[in-house]
């Protein structure tokens, strides 16, 4: 990807609530939305550590 | 202008600035150009002194010829041909000019009266069929022979006789005598003046007001004082911190540019030249700046580079006196923009519209000049300021009717002034153009690719004016197609819903009595292997094992260890390998990471755990183990769940757990497209399980039947040792580290003659390596693979069949089944084929992330935007790949090992392929270290054949015949054999860290010339320099050398030896202490040398130029 620290950033997450990076200036890949949070690389990556505390996917959380 | 004028300038206030501007303004002098009044020899102007000095550096090339063809379908009248040439002659003293020296000064001479001689080749004779091929061999010979400067004419002309109506007649000129708008002018005057002559009329050309010679005297004479301070202030403020193009080449650049070169001619479809006409009058610009504004684009897009300067010839013709002229007037400007790409293509135009402009204005600077000015840093490897030039050139050619015509010969082009040139043809219904490439860097496939995502962009951008450029696409929606989705379909059905254990499970069922385990004379069968491991899970869920609870396992290699895995899996556990061999600081490290609560482990590695976590000694367990019931699989336990985490190194020395699942281990196994699993096939288990290929191993052969062999630790990393147990076992099925594979080509390359299948991958892959196992080992299947354990295990795989000596690299393949491959580009777009970009990877092989690092996580896993699956992800691995023409990918080097030294890029496994072409290298590594932000130092670790005969110094000579000078290594260190670490890796901590003096650096203090050629050389720089002292360590550029100037040295240097020492040979070494460690010691007087001294200084001598002398085999072929 461009140099990092020029790009806006948004948080996405998918069905099983793994979350990720995606560049504001693309559109989101099918199965992922917007958790409304935008910004720099560090800022988003901020919020996933503290939002993203268990890192089983979804449907593994469910059954055990 | 001296640099500290310079400075002042730059220091002053905008105000005070704009006041000197408008005062320079007004003091400019009379710039009306007249007649000379002395005759005899004249300066030469700034441009030709360039190409004069070029000629001398590479001398006998036809690099800098000038070459066009006429048709003519008329019975040509030869006496008027000859009359109206000589006439042109007359007028313009360019055409009868040639050059010499006075004082080691060029100055150029025109001869009062010139004889132009036409030889008249007359092949109607020939028979019909033959006609064509003797013509064109006509006339590349006249296109490739090379001019004398010094002799001239430079001005040569044949005419060929096809038919009683039919001549083709060749004009070649040298570039320092004409330009393309002066060819225009020929081609005028000799029409005008044949239709007059044959006629009987006299000429109707007026008188010429000034000749070439009076321009060049005047441009001496205006170009100073503050005209000249004006132009460089300009130039240097917009040219600073200029860094080269960094287009992807196809080989490596040398240590020297060269010149060898083709040529690719192009056409646009005619309704796209229709509407770029109209975009250009929209927005009120040229062709050239639409044009040139796409290329930016599609450089940006390319390199990922914001700042992109390119070159861009300029007629030269704003004054009127020198409009009809003929003479070598144009000029070179650098049009130099920033792109953020965040610009529409509308911006992107009018920054590429105010760049020209500006240019424009300030085109009265030679490059030459700007050059000397701003280049103090002599690298020969690159063109100074640009690597490509582009330019548009508008209006027809001459005759256009010519255009079309099928049978006129081809030009041939050999030769290449720049990476690239590109031009257009402006109109008149179509845009057409050609690629001038140099075939030392660029494949012809190449250039069609830029030629074809050129038009892809220019489409895009005359669609979408307002988008922002970072969002076009350089791959057209075929091919988008092809890398994306026909190249990915690898997906088969595999048993994805299953888990490890239930699969092993199956096996033993089938199995029973097969061995599945064995190590020395010890052995398991699949029933006991079953059993045991069995019971194990028993005992552990007993004491209170959960699903995906963490365990980590610390024990070597042995059979206990698989029982070991096989039960924690069965628990429905997963497993954290933690090698014994690592050091304790690690393994706390990680058990501390991981937060692991119970470690399996022996007596004999307790020490290395930390006592705060639950230490289960199975030795201690094994009778209270033994009596434990067989108990069903955990049956909550899904393909999803954990089946290992396992730690790699992080960038940032952090090891971090990768998490992979029971799926991503049976996407590896099973119906897959690069191995098969038969239950007779022998495993060699030679990994230790922290490293992952011991997932392909261990699991590799477990659930489909097949037979582990254990190797043990002593065995793994002694090739003759391992190819006797290879032997004695049955083993047929094997993986090893690149590393390991270079040793056995090395120790043992006949080791694998009985296997059915090596696969072998990990590390940068040396080609020679892997030709001498096929040389030597002829076995059924040679695979080469790849992937992170980011994508348990493999993720491509690519069989090798040969490999030929000048093989560059073998490629790593393409996916395996059920995995997706993607090289994208800093958008994350596909690139087009043949073009480096970053691979991401997705599919059922992913890990589940990183344990305990959700951040880590979110930068590595991102969406995957490409495959059908909604909300799925990719990897991004921070390797840069690109697929070549077969469809296979090519490893090019780790994101992280590209540096920057200088403002250069340089992939450091370039300069480690270099020293393994050098014969007495076995093997060799770059490494940088680079403690301090601004210190970076290369340095070069081999492993040599002959230790006696090769020194580090006899290795840096040889590289630095190789490579530019920016990437030669500033310390080399022979080693016994390279530091692995215990999976058989390079361990880069345990290189050795270069010593003060084995980096060599020019000494502090100061050092006269010592030896009798330094004091040659020395005297010779006191001389030319005006110094009264100088240092044998000093560079010759940083002392105010220049060309001019080291081409004095160069006449005394060869005067002196009367020898013919290249010049390039000065730039090469532009110390005292190098060019005479170069030159060897040469005698004094010529008379004293030897037989053997004459020898051996023409064979350093011959050994140089051959690296420069334009070869004259592998023509290209003419269509």
């Amino acid at each position: 990807m461009d140099k990092e620290e020029n790009i806006i950033f948004r948080v996405v997450v998918n069905h099983e609530e793994q979350y990720s990076l995606w560049p504001s200036f693309k559109d989101i890949p099918s199965g992922w939305k917007a958790t409304g949070i935008t910004g720099s690389k560090q800022d988003c990556l901020a919020y996933i550590e503290k939002t993203w505390t268990d890192m089983r996917p979804l449907s593994l959380r469910k059954k055990t | 202008m001296h640099s500290h004028e310079k400075k002042k300038i730059e220091h002053l206030s905008s105000n005070k600035r704009s006041l000197l501007d408008k005062y320079l303004a007004k003091e400019q002098p009379d710039t009306r150009i007249a007649r000379r009044t002395i005759s005899g020899p004249v300066p030469l102007s700034f441009s030709q002194q360039r190409l004069w000095f070029l000629d001398r550096l590479i001398p006998d090339s036809p690099l800098y010829n000038v070459f066009n063809l006429l048709r003519f379908t008329f019975p040509v009248n030869t006496e008027v041909l000859q009359k109206s040439l000589h006439e042109i002659a007359r007028r313009h003293e360019s055409l009868r000019t040639h050059f010499t020296t006075i004082d080691g000064q060029p100055m150029q001479m025109v001869e009062p009266v010139s004889y132009i001689y036409v030889p008249i080749i007359d092949i109607r004779g020939m028979p019909e069929a033959d006609r064509q091929t003797e013509l064109q061999r006509l006339t590349n010979e006249e296109a490739q022979k090379p001019f004398d400067l010094m002799q001239g004419p430079l001005l040569r002309v044949t005419l060929i006789r096809i038919a009683d109506q039919d001549y083709v007649f060749t004009i070649a000129m040298h570039h320092i005598i004409t330009d393309g708008w002066s060819m225009n002018i020929f081609f005028k005057e000799l029409s005008t003046l044949y239709e007059a002559y044959s006629r009987g009329l006299p000429s109707p050309l007026p008188e010429l007001p000034i000749q070439f010679p009076d321009f060049a005297l005047w441009q001496r004479h205006w170009l100073q004082g503050k005209i000249l301070e004006e132009q460089l202030t300009y130039w240097g403020n917009k040219l600073s911190d200029i860094n080269p193009m960094e287009l992807p080449t196809d080989f490596p650049r040398s240590s020297v540019q060269t010149f060898r070169g083709a040529a690719k001619a192009f056409k646009f479809p005619g309704e796209l030249y229709q509407v770029i006409r109209r975009v250009c009058q929209e927005h009120s610009c040229t062709m050239f700046m639409a044009l040139l504004a796409v290329f930016k684009i599609m450089v940006f897009r390319l390199t990922g580079q914001h700042d992109i300067a390119v070159g861009s010839p300029i007629s030269g013709r704003n004054r009127t006196e020198i409009e009809g002229l003929i003479g070598f007037f144009v000029n070179v400007v650098v049009m130099r923009t920033q792109l953020s790409g965040e610009e529409s293509f509308h911006q992107v135009l009018k920054m590429v519209k105010t760049t020209a402009l500006e240019a424009y204005s300030h085109q009265d600077l030679p490059f030459e000049m700007l050059v000397e000015e701003l280049q103090p840093n002599r690298d020969l490897s690159h063109n100074p300021l640009f690597q490509v030039m582009f330019q548009v050139v508008s209006g027809q050619p001459f005759d256009s009717s010519q255009e079309e015509d099928l049978s006129m010969p081809q030009i041939l082009v050999e030769t290449a002034k720049f990476d690239l040139t590109i031009s257009f043809n402006d109109g008149p219904k179509t845009l057409t153009g050609s690629i001038e490439y140099n075939t030392d860097l660029f494949k012809g496939q190449t250039i069609d690719r830029y030629i074809t995502i050129f038009q892809t962009l220019l489409q895009q951008v005359i669609a979408q004016p307002y988008q922002p450029v970072r969002s076009f696409s350089l791959i057209s929606p075929e091919e988008r197609n092809r890398v994306l989705e026909r190249w990915n379909a690898t997906q088969t059905d595999c048993p994805r819903y299953q888990t490890i254990p239930a699969l092993f499970k199956k096996a033993a069922n089938h199995y029973p009595n097969a061995l599945a385990v064995s190590y020395g004379s010890q052995h398991l069968t699949y029933a006991e292997l079953d059993q045991q491991s069995d019971q194990l899970a028993t005992y552990l869920v007993k004491r209170g094992m959960i699903t995906e609870q963490l365990v980590g396992v610390c024990l070597e290699r042995s059979i206990s260890l698989v029982v070991t895995l096989l039960g924690i899996l069965k628990a429905g556990g997963a497993y954290v390998p933690l090698d014994p061999s690592y050091p304790r600081e690690r393994i706390h490290a990680m058990v501390g990471d991981a937060r692991l609560a119970w470690i399996l482990t022996e007596d004999a590695y307790a020490h290395l755990l930390p006592a705060s976590s639950s230490v289960i000694i199975l030795s201690r367990e094994w009778e209270k183990i033994k009596q434990a019931p067989r108990t069903p699989l955990a049956p909550d336990v899904q393909s999803g769940h954990l089946a290992y985490v396992m730690y790699t190194s992080g960038s940032t020395g952090q090891p971090k757990g990768i998490e992979v699942p029971h799926r991503a281990v049976i996407r590896l196994l099973f119906n897959t497209n690069y191995i098969s699993i038969e239950p007779g096939d022998t495993f060699a288990q030679g990994s230790n399980t922290s490293f992952d290929a011991s997932v392909f191993e261990i699991w590799g052969a477990l659930l489909q039947g097949a037979h582990l062999v254990i190797v043990p630790p002593e065995y793994s990393m002694a090739p003759v040792r391992y190819a006797a147990l290879i032997e004695e076992k049955g083993i047929n099925t094997i993986f090893l580290t690149t590393a390991l594979l270079n040793q056995f080509a090395q120790q043992a390359p006949w080791a694998f003659r009985s296997l059915r299948q090596l696969f072998f991958g990990g590390e940068t892959v040396t080609p020679l390596w892997v030709r001498e196992i096929l040389l030597n080992s002829p076995l059924q299947r040679l695979v080469h693979v790849y992937g992170p354990t980011e994508n348990t295990t493999f993720s491509s795989w690519f069989e090798v069949r040969t490999v030929s000596q000048s093989d560059m690299t073998v490629p790593i393949g393409q996916p395996i089944s059920n995995t997706y491959l993607y090289v994208l580009d800093h958008q994350l777009e596909p690139v087009p084929m043949g073009i480096p970009g970053e691979l991401y990877i997705g599919g059922e092989g992913l890990a589940r992330g990183y344990l305990h690092r959700p951040a880590l996580t979110a930068t590595c896993f991102l969406p995957d935007p490409f495959t059908t699956e909604p909300g799925a992800r990719m990897y991004r691995t921070g390797d840069m790949v690109r697929m070549n023409e077969g469809g296979d990918l090519e490893f090019m080097g780790r994101k992280d090992r590209q540096v920057k030294l200088r403002g250069f890029r340089i992939e450091l496994e370039e300069i480690e392929w270099n020293l393994q072409q050098h014969p007495l290298v076995q093997d060799c590594l770059i490494h940088v270290w680079d403690e301090l932000p601004d210190d970076k130092r290369i340095v070069a670790y081999l492993t040599v054949k002959s230790p006696d005969t090769l020194t580090p110094a006899t290795v840096r000579q040889y590289i630095r015949e190789r490579l530019p000078e920016y990437m030669v290594p500033s310390a080399f260190m022979i080693l016994p054999h390279f530091p692995l670490n215990p999976n058989g890796k390079i361990d880069f901590n345990k290189l050795p860290r270069p010593a003060g003096e084995q980096a060599v650096k020019s000494p502090l203090s100061h050092v006269e010339p010592r030896t009798p050629t330094e004091k040659v050389i020395g005297d010779i720089w006191k001389e030319v320099l005006q110094l009264s002292e100088i240092d044998i360590y000093d560079n010759f550029f940083d002392l105010g050398g220049h060309s001019l100037l080291i081409a004095k040295v160069h006449t005394r240097l060869n005067e002196h030896y009367k020898s013919d020492i290249p010049l390039i040979a000065l730039f090469q070494f532009p110390t005292i202490y190098h060019l005479s460690q170069h030159l060897g010691e040469l005698p004094g007087q010529v008379e004293e040398v030897s037989h053997h001294d004459l020898q051996h200084i023409t064979d350093r001598i011959s050994k140089q130029k051959k690296a420069l002398i334009m070869s004259k085999k592998n023509k290209p072929k003419f269509k």
